[in-house]
């Protein structure tokens, strides 16, 4: 029973209450970085260890925390395991760093990470907390591979840095779509993807709901 | 009373904590942050120098720059900083000249902040490259969406699509360093 309810809590974060297109958190990073792949995959990573992090030490912590300071608590310790992963990425890895540029250190105001302490990390035990932030950096890190990988497809021809579509310019047919690397292009695929899922979890509980009746007649 | 105390007890003990456990991170990520500047620095000047194996670093009227050597300790052009503001914030460059300060040798972006994807391609090989050779007898000018069957003229260079300010902060303050370092390493 126990081991559902870890699973249950990472899973949650994956389809049914995934923060970028079911709860709609986070969406500044979202929008920003995903014009590439690699980007969105860097960025996920990022989130996903501060989340952890903060979620672990805030959870082991919960009743120390008065409450009328515990967002002031909470910010600080985000703002901890975000510096520390800005300093990781410099020392090892500079290009990412260089590429990502500011969004990394405003990881500290993404709104998913202070939303899961608040709702989940600050009520609940370590073990819970740490399945919770697992499968919420998962579907974060997932829904911005799939945010960078269609910008980058339509707006460049690539994924991951690899070429898939040829361009006119070297001869091939595709006139790389440029508002896709914009931002409007981030809030077009994000509308269309959010419809898509929408309409996916409607047909789903709608399945689920007449599997339900017939176990009950 | 007592709990605006328990408050302020509680901040200040994460505060400390927290800026303690930072000073000690950056203990370790400083050297190695240092490490991969001056890296990355060696790498830029021997990229925008290709036939330098060592450089010597000199200032001259404040101004830094590094002569390339080649492999028998003859110069292999001068390698120099250029920074200025790009569409988001400043952005740094590293750029090579030949001897006789007629044409650059290439161009390396060292710290940018552009939007990812746009201006961000300023970083990207096929914008770069375009600095090799390019003649700086004249200024360096840019043009927008040229058709690729259009020849360029000496010393011009493609804008990026969609990222025409970081293009044209490029070309401008290289034109406004590359007019200094001139007067500058001449007057010697």
């Amino acid at each position: 029973m126990k081991e559902n309810v870890l699973v249950k809590d990472t899973l949650k974060g994956l389809w049914d209450e995934n923060p970028v297109f079911r709860q709609l958190l986070g969406m500044c990073p979202t929008l920003a970085v995903t014009n590439a792949a690699i980007f969105g995959l860097s960025m996920g990573l990022a989130t996903s260890f501060v989340l952890l992090c903060s979620s672990f030490i805030i959870s082991i912590f919960r009743k120390v925390f008065l409450h009328e300071v515990r967002t002031a608590s909470f910010v600080v310790i985000i703002a901890t395991f975000v510096t520390i992963v800005d300093l990781f990425l410099k020392g090892n890895y500079p290009e990412i760093s260089k590429a990502l540029g500011p969004y990394i250190p405003l990881i500290v105001v993404n709104c998913l990470i202070l939303a899961r302490q608040e709702a989940f990390a600050s009520k609940k035990p370590v073990l819970r907390a740490i399945a919770d932030a697992l499968g919420m950096g998962i579907g974060f890190t997932i829904a911005l591979i799939m945010l960078g990988s269609i910008r980058e497809l339509l707006g460049s021809g690539t994924v991951f840095g690899f070429r898939i579509l040829s361009l006119i310019a070297k001869g091939g047919w595709f006139r790389p779509w440029g508002i896709m690397l914009l931002p409007a292009g981030a809030f077009l695929t994000l509308g269309t993807m959010i419809g898509i899922i929408n309409i996916l979890s409607e047909k789903n509980s709608k399945n689920r709901s007449v599997v339900e009746e017939r176990r009950q007649h | 009373m007592q709990r605006t105390l328990k408050m302020v007890l509680v901040l200040t003990i994460i505060g400390i904590v927290s800026g303690l456990s930072l000073a000690l991170v950056y203990r370790f990520a400083d050297p190695l942050i240092r490490f991969q500047q001056l890296k990355r620095l060696k790498r830029a000047i021997f990229t925008v120098l290709p036939e330098a194996k060592d450089y010597r670093k000199e200032i001259k009227d404040g101004i830094t720059i590094y002569r390339g050597l080649n492999s028998k300790n003859k110069p292999a052009g001068i390698a120099f900083e250029v920074k200025g503001p790009g569409f988001q914030g400043p952005i740094v460059l590293m750029v090579g000249v030949d001897n006789s300060l007629s044409k650059l040798l290439g161009m390396e972006v060292l710290e940018s902040v552009e939007t990812p994807g746009l201006g961000g391609k300023i970083t990207s090989k096929e914008f770069k490259d375009q600095f090799k050779g390019l003649s700086i007898k004249q200024k360096i000018t840019y043009v927008k969406n040229r058709n690729p069957s259009t020849p360029k003229k000496p010393g011009q260079i493609d804008a990026i699509t969609g990222a025409t300010i970081s293009s044209k902060s490029v070309v401008n303050m290289l034109n406004n360093k590359i007019s200094l370092i001139t007067k500058v390493l001449k007057q010697n």
